[in-house]
């Protein structure tokens, strides 16, 4: 099964599922969730996350600013061992275009920030015992990323069509 | 479909996987330098640099110099193409350095070891000992970043670097080019006296060339008859023109640039 397969179905299961009429788009939860619960669930491909990537988020400021988390996962086919990659986001989207008969809005343009810590023992560390302290001022696995991307949302779903980013090392 | 075929399309900045365009380099470069093969005997002139990492517009203005420059054979960079170990750091410099006229090689550096790079670089450019024979000069390209592997005593791998020096067949004199020189704190210490002492017992041994230091530097720091060199990094915008003719005659020219 491709992935586009895959990204496809929890859409379909999602959308059938919330199906509301045509003249109604739910915009927010009827009860108001307690800060701690996501918002949203996330699906994600590639822009430096992972092969595939699952998260939850939490919107602010009328949906367009949110803050998300994701583990993704790379496999050994890539690297040297297969690769974890846990992302923390924060990324504001301007403008939402509502699917007709639909909960689902098309967010074609979301900028943002994110960093990145990737865990595999494919990768050697900057920082150990076979170096000086700050013989490499970064780490070889944190990266931070800005970028772009594209998606659409759900009321409680989001699936990114991709992050294309520029990077630097973080520190951590 | 959204995710083949497009080089946007990223899953990790550490993955290895390279275009067919941006891999095997080394061995597309030297296929390249043999189509146009300098009788031995005859004079041999090529650029010497080192360290291009992240000095990307320095690349370019480096490209640019080189391809006004009459005579040359080809352009060696002594290691650490990049600064992460990333295969995209490498791929980059490729897109400035693929504008050469001539051919160029590179040395694995320390900062292509890092994270997973040195699978990238292996991806990107090929082995990371191997050796070329141009103009009866013998190229023995060797791996000393004996940090990235603990000093563990198997990098620089001196039994394939005696090899190579026994091997004299056809050959006028030979160049070991490294990244980290002999006698600095990255190399291991345990094989520094090995390795020198390699090198002073092959007859034919011109030079060995390093990089890392960021700097030039000519010395003999193991008494006559070794001679080292050290590139300049393309940061300091300067590179060496080396001539060599005769045995172990040679002539530096430095370009700025």
């Amino acid at each position: 099964m491709s992935l586009a397969t895959l990204l496809l179905l929890p859409l379909a299961a999602l959308g059938s599922r919330r199906a509301v009429p045509t003249d109604t788009v739910p915009l927010a939860p009827a009860a108001p969730l307690r800060w701690y619960v996501p918002s949203h669930l996330l699906l994600h491909t590639a822009g430096g996350q992972g092969l595939a990537a699952v998260g939850a988020g939490w919107r602010a400021c009328h949906n367009r600013l949110a803050l998300e988390t994701l583990a993704g996962y790379l496999p050994k086919q890539y690297s040297i061992t297969p690769m974890g990659i846990f992302t923390a986001k924060i990324s504001y989207t301007p403008w939402q275009l509502p699917l007709k008969a639909t909960a689902w809005r098309v967010q074609p343009f979301t900028v943002g920030a994110f960093t990145s810590y990737s865990a595999s023992r494919g990768l050697t560390t900057t920082r150990g015992s076979k170096y000086d302290d700050d013989y490499y001022w970064w780490s070889s696995h944190t990266h931070t990323h800005r970028g772009i991307c594209g998606r659409q949302r759900g009321p409680r779903f989001s699936a990114y069509q991709a992050w294309s980013s520029s990077f630097s090392h973080g520190l951590l | 479909m959204l995710l083949t075929g497009c080089e946007l399309i990223e899953f990790s900045p550490n993955q290895t996987s390279s275009p067919a365009a941006y891999s095997d380099l080394t061995a597309k470069n030297l296929a390249l330098l043999a189509q146009k093969q300098l009788p031995a005997g005859d004079t041999l002139r090529f650029v010497f640099t080192g360290d291009s990492q992240r000095f990307y517009s320095e690349a370019e203005d480096l490209v640019e110099s080189v391809n006004q420059q009459p005579g040359i054979a080809f352009l060696v960079v002594a290691g650490d193409i990049s600064d992460f170990g990333l295969g995209r750091e490498m791929r980059w410099v490729h897109d400035k350095l693929k504008h050469l006229r001539v051919p160029y090689l590179t040395m694995i550096g320390n900062h292509d070891h890092a994270a997973n790079g040195r699978l990238a670089y292996q991806e990107v450019f090929g082995p990371l000992n191997y050796v070329f024979t141009y103009a009866g000069t013998r190229f023995i390209m060797l791996n000393t970043n004996g940090r990235e592997y603990r000093f563990d005593g198997t990098v620089p791998n001196i039994s394939w670097l005696q090899q190579q020096l026994a091997d004299t067949a056809g050959v006028q004199r030979q160049v070991v080019i490294n990244h980290v020189p002999p006698m600095d704190e990255d190399f291991d210490r345990q094989l520094e006296q090995p390795y020198v002492q390699a090198l002073k017992a092959a007859p034919r041994v011109a030079l060995a060339l390093n990089g890392h230091r960021h700097d030039f530097g000519i010395d003999e720091p193991y008494g006559e008859g070794l001679t080292l060199i050290n590139s300049y990094a393309f940061e300091k915008r300067r590179y060496v023109i080396m001539t060599l003719w005769g045995n172990n005659q040679f002539k530096l020219k430095t370009v700025d640039f």
